[in-house]
């Protein structure tokens, strides 16, 4: 008998043993000859040591439950990936709180530098060197070169006010959230560097959730008359907003401008929690579809007008059947991703959801209207038992197919957990589904932390260790992150790291790959629930080990082909040094940290 | 008569409490037993699950449970009781958990009953529906199969093991149990409904439009309630979709947003579902079922809810809230007073405090309701909502430029924020600045294209400058649809007085001061509509600016919703 049917017949004992747990639907068997998922939990011993406090003081506020995000960035530019996480704080000051902050000094958010030696990473605390003293009760994090000098920066939301840090190429971060007017004081939760308007300067889109301002929290009791925490339905939902960025002033600063209302944002408010960036019609505009809370969800289709009197957005969820499940209902959506899940070239969007609700996959039938197939996908009644936040789509085994982990933790209490005294009675194990071809199968029994119940929240995907496969950074509402390295052999792969022709990385930039029958439609997105991944893109290439071709189509629109690529390391392209580009055609150039 | 069918028979007599108690008091373990009451050679126990801490329940739901606790640990060791009256005690313990949706410990509970007493459909029916809600969906339709052998007329279960066979991809499955429902209850919503998400499924939309067509043909469900349920919207735009027909699945998508406020769904005749849903007697249920009551518009269904909620749970700020609100719209401004004035002394309930200001406003109370809005500003100084009361105040007391600027720093904090693109435009109106009043609604308008309030002020300004002007936007006024309230019928009174049409206007006037009746005498919104009927029968030509004591009534409920998140959605929408 394997060991995995082994750890299979113990969970089947422990979850008979426990009787009356949470609901805990039946994970999908695997046959017995798979070799174990390659994903190990090694954040600590990587030096990656970071514990979220929500500083709650058991009165049930409701912005302790939703961080915390991170990112991974490559902020000294140095070729390995970096990490920054969102830190909470006191959610009442004047009282006690129920465990004392874990760290040293005051709560900040952390950034981790990492020195990557002999494709070992080992991560060291770099936030006192960089002086960053990022502090509020964060949220969660985006990662764009706003400025366009080739370094990444970052924009954390908080419950409070948002911070905009410029990125001092990588020697510190400078706050410029006022001088580039970009200051957001009400609730937000994600964000997204996306150039709308095409005009080679990131744009910013801030997802706002609710109004909790003083006065309009109060106590929420359960059906039982149970106190309990809030949910969105509790309070006013609010607007997002959209800055252009206008680049720097005559005298060098940063600006933004504020135009939410000529992008017809401020006439739909929504709970929103997560935002993703995808081109549901393929005219090579980025659109943004926006995860609501219990709401119906938002595709702001953007028809590339942006002059004259708006709406130059357009809210199409409805009519292309994103707004609702296939019932009509609004879901509590929760972390969102815009990928090729079925592999026919087109973008579809899976989002995570409440408990006793289903994850929702909703296929894009290739002209920009979709389909919910959340059951017949397999990833549907797999999720009911499940709260999912965080979510990242990334190729487990390089087989070509983009699989799925989603990281869960309930927000209403869970009454044994409660009865055992526990203060945060939120934990549930997180899920991790393998794409066979279209239909997901589960597989969360492989990988052993996953079953190790977390109130896990944000996630991050990105190659820490440059050697071809994606490893994932889960943060988790007050507790400890956890990295789970992809300990992958075997496959195929491709690293790419597009560079426009300001040398930035090309966020919403659509790549895609012909190897063999493989043919994998990849973008730069911008992140998921609270968090921003690596802005560089894997592509599994199974068994094939011939030469591949990458065509890149850039923010501002233009095509360009990039030839002969060697397999099995990244390889930087250069927007203008492809072929059929405005530039001189030319292969792409091996990157920093890449793959021996 | 068995000892389960007695207990059944006298489960709503007081004499329950007292016949359980006469049955001793052993905590063991219950023991299963044949029903004639001889042990089994080797008993099988029944653990008492984990239960919700009753003393952080309310009190009636508190009470609920731990009189069927009681009744199962009394029964546990009683030797004589039979197979059945345990059964019967577990799967009652398990329906009141079941109710507080404590699935797992309510689970239990049936598996106990059923496994006691497997002659009784119901407790399998319930494991199957928290099979259900659990995603256990092969279990779950075991169950109601189970049921269906028990009880083969169960359209409930016949229902919810084809919505099984749905949720799984079965259309096959799900097909025949659909079609077998349709053959006992033609007009049966939900298996109609199902039967076109089958074609759906099956790409054949046309098919799935003829059923949808037929359910709101004459005499069918959209006749009946007005309003077809959301499903019944988003398949037939799924089918639209489907056939590509993009033009009318815009025009159906513009239904959906009212869709989810209303939140119309089709019934359902579920009895056994029905009485686990009438043990929820907490304040919460209470104040939700108030709550979608106030979303239909229902308010006197409403008021004995919330009030009742209230009862139960006096610290409810959001209830008490509520109620103003409900009673205000009623025309029991006094008692909304009151209310709001326990709401504010008990808890500083925020919204509370803004809208007693705006009371005090309405009744000519300008310096309570100012004394209000100057803490409520303290406590939160970007509050829109306060700027743009004090915006208010200002504008009655005919400070303008104050008026003016807490108009716009509401704006500032809440670009959207409706009643401040109001107050600013009147403000400006009141000052003889026509032109500038309008400009500004224009750029109002710009923001908030669908406030109704924007527009019939912005009829109102245009329709004072000319006859004319007065004539075309009556004319735009007509094309608007239905007036559906006392302010925008003294729109058109307005209008038609502006347009010269007097007798028109005072019979439309006539009406709205009939239907303010129930305010009282001295509200602002009562005495100017009768200054305007006043002035419509005296013929008087020229209508003078907006009126500076004009103030417009808004009642905006509490948002605060059940925390059970789970059909919370509608009701947080008021």
């Amino acid at each position: 008998m394997s060991p995995v049917l082994l750890r299979g017949l113990a969970a089947l004992v422990t979850a008979a043993t426990l009787g009356c747990g949470h609901p805990s639907p039946p994970t999908a068997p695997h046959p017995e000859t798979e070799v174990p998922a390659p994903l190990v939990e090694r954040a600590v011993e990587l030096g990656l040591d970071f514990e979220h406090w929500n500083g709650m003081v058991g009165e049930y506020h409701f912005q302790e439950l939703l961080p915390p995000g991170a990112a991974f960035l490559d902020f000294d530019q140095d070729g390995d990936l970096d990490a920054f996480f969102v830190q909470g704080a006191s959610v009442d000051p004047t009282r006690e709180p129920l465990r004392g902050f874990p760290g040293t000094g005051a709560p900040k958010d952390r950034i981790f530098r990492n020195d990557l030696r002999d494709g070992v990473p080992h991560f060291v605390d770099a936030t006192a060197e960089l002086g960053l003293e990022s502090v509020g009760y964060g949220m969660g994090v985006a990662v764009g070169d706003v400025d366009n000098d080739g370094w990444p920066d970052l924009y954390v939301t908080r419950f409070g006010a948002n911070s905009l840090w410029l990125n001092q190429m990588g020697d510190s971060f400078r706050d410029a959230t006022a001088s580039a007017g970009v200051e957001e004081t009400r609730w937000s939760t994600s964000a997204a560097f996306v150039d709308v308007d095409r005009d080679g300067w990131l744009d910013l889109y801030v997802v706002n959730y609710v109004d909790t301002r003083p006065g309009n929290q109060d106590r929420c009791v359960n059906d039982a008359g149970r106190v309990d925490y809030c949910g969105p339905a509790s309070f006013e939902p609010v607007t997002d907003r959209l800055w252009r960025n206008l680049g720097p002033d005559g005298e060098g600063v940063l600006r933004f401008e504020d135009v939410s209302a000529s992008a017809g944002l401020l006439t739909a408010p929504g709970p929103g929690l997560g935002v993703a960036l995808l081109d549901l019609d393929d005219d090579g505009w980025l659109d943004l579809y926006v995860a609501n809370d219990q709401a119906a969800n938002q595709l702001w289709r953007n028809g590339g007008r942006w002059s004259g009197a708006g709406p130059w957005l357009e809210d199409e969820a409805m009519v292309r059947g994103t707004a609702f499940d296939d019932l009509g209902r609004a879901q509590a959506s929760m972390g969102v991703l815009a990928a090729d899940f079925d592999g026919d070239g087109d973008e579809d969007l899976f989002m995570t959801h409440l408990l006793r609700e289903v994850n929702t996959l909703y296929a894009n039938d290739g002209r920009g209207l979709f389909r919910d197939t959340s059951r017949a996908s397999g990833l549907g009644n797999a999720s009911i038992g499940y709260t999912g936040f965080g979510t990242v789509a990334f190729d487990l085994e390089n087989d070509g197919w983009l699989d799925l982990l989603t990281v869960n933790g309930e927000v209403r209490t869970i009454t044994e957990q409660r009865n055992a005294g526990e203060a945060f009675p939120l934990r549930q194990p997180d899920q991790l589904f393998a794409n066979r071809g279209g239909t997901f199968e589960e597989v969360s029994d492989r990988v052993e932390i996953l079953g190790v119940a977390a109130v896990g929240r944000g996630a991050a995907v990105g190659d820490i260790d440059n050697d071809g496969d994606a490893d994932v950074l889960v943060t988790v509402c007050d507790g400890r992150a956890r990295l789970l390295v992809n300990r992958t052999e075997g496959a195929t792969w491709l690293g790419v790291r597009a560079l426009d022709r300001r040398g930035r990385d090309a966020l919403g930039a659509r790549l895609e790959v012909t190897a063999g029958p493989l043919h994998l439609v990849r973008r730069i997105g911008a992140g998921s629930f609270l968090s921003a991944h690596d802005p560089r893109v894997l592509f599994g290439l199974g068994d094939h080990r011939g030469a591949v071709e990458v065509t890149v189509r850039w923010p501002d629109g233009a095509a360009e082909r990039f030839p002969k690529l060697e397999v099995g390391r990244y390889h930087q392209l250069r927007q203008g040094r492809g072929r059929g580009g405005k530039g001189r055609s030319g292969d792409g150039q091996p990157t920093k940290g890449q793959a021996p | 008569m068995t000892g389960g069918r007695l207990l059944r028979s006298l489960a709503l007599t007081p004499w329950l409490v007292l016949v359980a108690a006469g049955w001793g008091c052993g905590a063991g373990a219950d023991r299963i037993g044949d029903a004639e009451g001889t042990p089994e050679p080797t008993p099988k126990v029944y653990a008492m699950p984990a239960m919700p801490d009753l003393e952080t329940l309310d009190a009636p739901s508190a009470a609920q449970l731990s009189e069927r606790l009681e009744r199962v640990r009394r029964l546990k060791g009683n030797p004589r009781a039979d197979a059945e009256g345990r059964g019967w005690a577990w799967g009652e313990l398990g329906m009141v958990l079941h109710a507080y949706t404590e699935f797992e410990p309510a689970a239990t509970c049936y598996r106990y009953a059923a496994e006691l007493d497997p002659s009784d459909p119901r407790w399998t029916y319930y494991l199957a529906h928290i099979h259900r809600a659990d995603g256990r969906f092969p279990e779950s339709t075991a169950g109601f199969s189970r049921v269906l052998e028990l009880s083969p007329d169960s359209a409930p279960s016949l229902f919810w093991r084809a919505r099984n066979s749905t949720d799984t991809a079965e259309w096959s499955a799900a097909k025949m149990d659909f079609e077998a429902i349709l053959e006992r209850q033609p007009d049966h919503v939900g298996a109609t409904l199902g039967l076109a998400q089958v074609a759906l499924a099956a790409g054949d939309a046309a098919a799935a439009l003829d059923l949808l067509d037929a359910l709101e043909g004459p005499g069918g469900l959209a006749d009946a309630r007005g309003t077809p349920p959301t499903a019944l919207v988003e398949i037939r735009l799924a089918a639209h979709r489907q056939l590509g027909n993009l033009d009318e699945a815009k025009a159906l998508a513009a239904l959906l947003p009212e869709q989810k406020l209303g939140r119309v769904e089709f019934a359902l005749s579920d009895p056994w579902m029905e009485a686990v849903a009438a043990l929820r007697v907490s304040a919460q249920t209470a104040a939700r079922r108030g709550m979608r009551f106030i979303l239909q518009g229902r308010y006197d269904e409403a008021q004995p809810w919330l009030e009742e909620a209230l009862e139960l749970d006096p610290e409810r700020a959001d209830v008490r809230h509520n109620l103003a609100a409900v009673l205000v719209r009623r025309g029991k401004g006094d008692e909304a007073l009151e209310v709001l004035e326990e709401a504010v002394a008990r808890t500083d309930h925020g919204p509370s405090r803004l809208l007693l200001a705006r009371l005090y406003l309405a009744r000519g109370r300008d310096d309570d309701a100012e004394r209000l809005l100057r803490t409520a500003l303290v406590d939160d100084p970007a509050s829109a909502a306060a700027h743009a009361a004090l915006g208010e105040l200002h504008r009655y007391r005919g400070a303008w430029p104050l008026a003016l600027e807490s108009f716009r720093r509401a704006r500032a904090e809440a670009e959207q924020h409706e009643l401040a693109h109001v107050g600013e435009s009147m403000t400006l109106f009141a000052q003889g600045e026509v032109d500038a009043s309008l400009e500004t609604l224009r750029r109002s308008l710009e923001i908030l294209p669908e406030s109704r309030l924007l527009r019939h002020l912005r009829w109102r300004v245009a329709g004072i400058r000319s006859p004319a002007e007065a004539s075309s936007a009556l004319v735009e006024l007509e094309a608007s649809g239905p007036l559906t309230s006392a302010s925008q019928a003294e729109t058109r009174a307005w209008l038609l007085a502006a347009a010269g049409r007097f007798e028109e206007a005072v019979e439309i006037q006539t009406s709205v001061l009939a239907a303010l009746e129930n305010l009282p005498p001295e509200d602002v919104a009562r005495r100017i509509a009768g200054e305007r009927l006043a002035r419509y029968r005296s013929s008087a030509k020229g209508q003078a600016p907006w009126p500076p004591g004009e103030r417009f009534l808004e009642l905006p409920l509490s948002p605060r919703a059940p925390a059970d998140a789970g059909e919370s959605a509608a009701a947080a929408r008021p």
